[in-house]
């Protein structure tokens, strides 16, 4: 069932049609969230908006899909609240609050082409697409990191490599993405470049 | 490298500050940064997850060629709403854009520049050779990226002031009538001239001037920029704007008059976003979860109780 449908339900007071609005949407609530705000406070902001929803479910104004408001309600929860002082604590030092800062506002979720991708649209084909590309060993060392969730020793350790040039691929990998998920246009450039390496 | 590192945590306190340095001496490190953490941070969280096991779907090529013939077709759109005229005093063929209904619009240059347009405005220029004398006209509001060219200065006259480009992102507002220009600016160098030549400032990224043409005074002030930055995407950004800068913003966007029922946090600072087409009701909502404030608009009906 679309979120459209369970939408109106839940505007009539269906408790289960919310549930399964909440099963679907709070994975990406949350990682979304902890972008900003860190693994820690992320679950108290994303419950927050939820209930919100649950509380306004007759006047809210969302009617095709629920995604983009909950975004929007986090990237300005997580903006107010990073001001706070409890929030301070979690830094190591002034120069990673200031990043911290600096890019948490830059996570708007209409204007930030690849949080739309991600985390907006769930784009994985977009991802799919860039790995399937990647070097072979490229590729290999993207999937024992991310897919089986290893460290880069570990990898290192497998593959008898060491952990700078581990790092060497996830960062080519991470690059390459990016930069194929924040403009569609330069797509073909990209592979081009990969392929005269 | 160090971006790596960091996203791993295995960064020193002087790592920490040489990634900050050279985050904050670009926006577009910033975004760069931004970008690469989005992305790997998504990947983690989806560990294990089948869907990148998953074969790719064939249509993949096809979407993505379509994504950029869409895109060539929104670009001719705009040009279909460009009309000819004169230029005032030199008889010259100008181009004029206007834009009266879209939060923006984006123009490409001949000189390979490009604008991006605010609703009720509109530029003009020379429809041939524009890549030797690059003046424009400017009525509103309108952000420019300069594509850098020394030899040939990049001149915006407006009602009330001139802006020369040194190449650069920045920001225009001069509206007929009301006495004062503003501009901002994000990046690179640009001279600010009164409307006889007389050279005025020359403006620092992050700098923001508003000249007054009656007593031709130039206030600087410095603003973050990232906000003017999504402007030009539709969304409008606030940071830290006390609640009547908040009120008296939406009332102009939302073209309404709205009244404070229900109270906050005296002289609180609050940042607020939300995209050009959210509905008011969505965004005065989101006004009250972030600052305590209830928002009505000043006919409609008071809520029952606005803090529940």
């Amino acid at each position: 069932m679309d979120d459209s449908a369970l939408i109106s339900r839940m505007k009539e007071g269906d408790r289960k049609a919310f549930n399964i609005l909440y099963a679907r949407h709070v994975d990406a609530c949350r990682g979304y969230a902890g972008l900003m705000v860190g693994n820690m406070f992320s679950t108290d902001i994303v419950q927050d908006v939820f209930l919100k929803v649950w509380d306004r479910r007759a006047t809210i104004s969302v009617s095709d899909s629920l995604r983009p408001y909950l975004l929007r309600a986090i990237y300005n929860r997580a903006l107010n609240s990073i001001r706070g002082a409890s929030y301070r604590q979690q830094y190591r030092n002034e120069y990673a609050e200031r990043i911290e800062r600096l890019s948490a506002q830059t996570y708007d979720p209409d204007a930030n082409e690849v949080i739309r991708k991600l985390y907006l649209k769930d784009d994985m084909a977009a991802i799919e697409d860039v790995v399937r590309l990647l070097p072979d060993r490229c590729c290999q060392i993207f999937r024992m990191s991310y897919i089986n969730g290893l460290s880069h020793k570990e990898i290192a350790l497998r593959l008898g490599i060491s952990v700078s040039t581990v790092d060497n691929h996830i960062y080519k990998a991470l690059k390459v993405l990016r930069e194929n998920l924040s403009d569609p246009r330069i797509y073909m450039m990209i592979l081009f470049s990969l392929f005269l390496r | 490298m160090l971006i790596l590192s960091w996203l791993r945590g295995r960064t020193t306190e002087e790592e920490d500050r040489e990634l900050c340095d050279w985050i904050e001496s670009d926006p577009d490190n910033l975004e760069y940064f931004s970008q690469v953490r989005a992305v790997d941070s998504f990947l983690k969280n989806r560990q294990g997850g089948a869907a990148l096991n998953k074969s790719a779907k064939p249509h993949a090529w096809k979407r993505l060629v379509w994504v950029s013939a869409a895109a060539a077709a929104a670009f001719s759109g705009i040009f279909a709403v460009a009309r000819y005229v004169v230029w005032p005093d030199s008889g010259r063929d100008m181009v004029t854009c206007s834009n009266d209904s879209e939060p923006s619009i984006l123009i490409d240059l001949p000189d390979g520049s490009r604008i991006w347009l605010a609703e009720n405005s509109s530029v003009s220029y020379a429809s041939e050779g524009f890549s030797d004398d690059r003046t424009l006209l400017l009525e509103g509001e309108a952000m420019f990226d300069v594509a850098s060219d020394s030899l040939h200065p990049f001149v915006v006259h407006g009602p009330d002031m001139d802006v020369e480009v040194l190449g650069t992102v920045f920001n225009v507002v001069d509206c007929a009538g009301d006495g004062t220009a503003e501009t901002t600016l994000a990046e690179g160098r640009v001279l600010l001239h009164d409307p006889d030549g007389q050279e005025l400032i020359v403006l620092r990224p992050g700098q923001k001037a508003v000249y007054h043409s009656d007593t031709k005074r130039v206030d600087i002030s410095d603003v973050p920029t990232s906000g003017m930055l999504m402007w030009r995407d539709g969304v409008i950004f606030m940071e830290n704007v006390t609640i009547r800068q908040i009120k008296a913003r939406l009332e102009e966007d939302f073209r309404t008059n709205l009244r404070i029922a229900g109270g906050g946090p005296e002289g609180g600072l609050f940042t607020l976003s939300y995209v050009r087409t959210a509905r008011l009701d969505d965004v005065l909502d989101m006004v009250e979860t972030i600052s305590g404030y209830v928002l009505v608009p000043d006919d409609g009906p008071v809520p029952q109780n606005g803090m529940k």
